[in-house]
């Protein structure tokens, strides 16, 4: 048995449920929006956890999920959470229902996309690269709150290619380039260090790995960020499926098992020599917007690795 | 040099400290509060790695030169957070936090324990996972239900606890096999080289499993013997807390 975690309708999730139905594999969602319907009940002894897991009408062991696609959200931002008071019995047991059957996840004996120990591993972009730096080339970058060390790195050391600047953290952040003005504001940096990046000019690529199945796409835009280009008036980046040289692969999928994931979503930035840069990964990747090549493969690929099928 | 990352009132890292110092070791203590007042320059790129902190009272510390990290850090001190805009001050702890995971990734030695993803003074294991794991490593675990709707056991009151520190392969004070056994495998499941872990009396007397935490009360430990046993552990290569 399958389990697929989250809204329904949310693009990710659809996308793997209709995949598992053209594989005709038996799966079922546990859809956030229907807690009230759904209970779950655990037992600990010698062997460790067991238990069931209620949806409806249905009863679910806990020992016959062989995988699981948790998308799950914060269960206060589900539509019928919403104005409930934290501490309302409804919203409480929906959270406590959801930490127990995330907490599952994290120990049973099911394939989990992703669990959330190795998720955490892009909670800190430079730890990150520490290791991917063993699989890809990584940019040269500085994390500092010392404003000569800052100007140092931005005008001498990357004085030929020109510099970035990002969150050091997860937290979502538009990637800019350090302008003249910018400099003169690193007087200014604040109460915590700033990660400034050499800036590798190139074509962006974007690489799912899904247990052994690697899926590239290129993306051209004139934007620095892709996932900005609309916002930023470079209009929608092109998206064209490509096939990864085989290093590249297995590096894309090396690097996966490094960080301890099933599923990744890698940014690559293949510049004008033709050399892959790792910019980073992204471990619960929202692969929607690059499922574009025939029978949308990614989906397909989470489906089939969920069931234990391999590339087919 | 060793030093021991912890806030002013952690008495039980200071405790440790005052160990560490009688017993001879080039030891430094720093303080959150220095930390985040100091100049930091971290940088990483083809030749590897590297960082400098640049203390207020112009002492620089190199991680590399580190044999030995205890990391105790718990959060961002409110007096820092005090110059932000409230709206900012949770960004700013999640930039610390993860710009502190990749500068004790620098390291000379192992890092005790190392950071994860938000929780900067390293992985706080669930309940659980730290019951099912136990109970995979042979340690005693009462039975028990739990539903939406039922309590942790952690909410009730176990009575008298006896606690034991993991560090590296020693077990501190010493316990029979095989629990010693099942506490270095679960310190080693669970990715803490350095981890406390907790019994209560069941009803014939026995010791029953009660939880575990990298979050360690040193004091529980015989310092000698404490002493001993990080000595063992700088003298291995340093531990990032990846999970086997």
């Amino acid at each position: 048995m399958i389990l697929l975690i989250g809204i329904p309708s949310e693009p990710p999730l659809a996308m793997v449920a209709d995949a598992l139905r053209r594989l005709r594999l038996p799966f079922e969602i546990v859809n956030q929006r229907e807690t009230a319907r759904h209970a779950i009940e655990l037992e600990i002894g010698p062997d460790g956890v067991d238990g069931t897991l209620v949806l409806g009408d249905r009863e679910i062991a806990l020992a016959e999920v062989t995988g699981a696609y948790d998308r799950a959200t914060d269960p206060g931002v589900v539509p019928e959470m919403q104005g409930l008071d934290d501490d309302a019995p409804d919203a409480l047991r929906a959270l406590r229902l959801q930490s127990l059957l995330s907490a599952w996840l994290q120990i049973g004996p099911a394939t989990v996309v992703n669990r959330l120990r190795p998720m955490g591993t892009n909670a800190s972009k430079p730890a990150q690269a520490q290791v991917i730096r063993d699989h890809f080339h990584v940019p040269d970058l500085l994390v500092t709150d010392d404003p000569e060390a800052a100007r140092r790195f931005v005008e001498v050391d990357c004085a030929d290619t020109g510099a970035i600047y990002k969150s050091v953290s997860g937290e979502r952040s538009i990637v800019m380039a350090v302008e003249a003005d910018d400099i003169e504001r690193l007087d200014a940096l604040g109460p915590c260090p700033v990660q400034f990046q050499r800036r590798i000019a190139g074509t962006d690529c974007r690489v799912h790995v899904v247990g052994d199945t690697v899926h590239a796409c290129r993306i051209e835009t004139d934007a620095l960020d892709y996932r900005y280009a609309r916002m930023k008036g470079a209009g929608d980046p092109k998206l064209t499926p490509v096939t990864l040289p085989p290093d590249w692969a297995e590096a894309c999928r090396r690097l996966t098992r490094a960080l301890g994931l099933e599923f990744s979503g890698i940014d690559l930035m293949v510049d004008d020599d033709g050399t892959p840069w790792c910019l980073e990964v992204n471990t619960c990747p929202a692969f929607s917007y690059f499922d574009v090549g025939r029978g949308q493969p990614i989906a397909t690929a989470v489906a089939r690795h969920l069931a234990g099928i391999g590339t087919g | 040099m060793w030093a021991i990352l912890c806030e002013v009132e952690d008495e039980s890292a200071l405790a440790l400290a005052v160990l560490l110092e009688k017993a001879g070791l080039d030891l430094t203590v720093l303080c959150p509060e220095h930390l985040v007042r100091a100049t930091h320059s971290h940088r990483i790129g083809a030749d590897g790695a590297s960082a400098c902190v640049r203390l207020r009272d112009g002492s620089v510390l190199d991680p590399a030169g580190l044999t030995l990290l205890i990391n105790r850090f718990r959060a961002v001190p409110e007096t820092h957070l005090a110059r932000c805009a409230p709206e900012e001050r949770d960004y700013v702890r999640s930039e610390w936090s993860a710009y502190l995971a990749s500068l004790l990734a620098c390291c000379g030695g192992p890092v005790l324990n190392p950071p994860f993803s938000d929780s900067p003074g390293g992985y706080p294991p669930g309940e659980l996972e730290s019951l099912h794991f136990a109970a995979l490593c042979g340690l005693p675990v009462a039975p028990q239900r739990i539903t939406e709707d039922s309590p942790f056991w952690a909410d009730e009151d176990p009575g008298p606890l006896s606690s034991h520190l993991v560090v590296g392969d020693a077990v501190l004070p010493a316990l029979p096999e095989p629990l010693a056994g099942g506490a270095r495998k679960l310190a080693g499941i669970l990715g803490l080289p350095l981890m406390q872990v907790d019994f209560a009396a069941g009803p014939d007397g026995e010791a029953v499993f009660h939880g575990c935490s990298g979050d360690v009360e040193f004091r529980h430990a015989p310092g000698p013997a404490l002493v001993e046993a990080l000595q063992a552990v700088a003298g291995n290569r340093p531990v990032q807390g990846d999970r086997p």
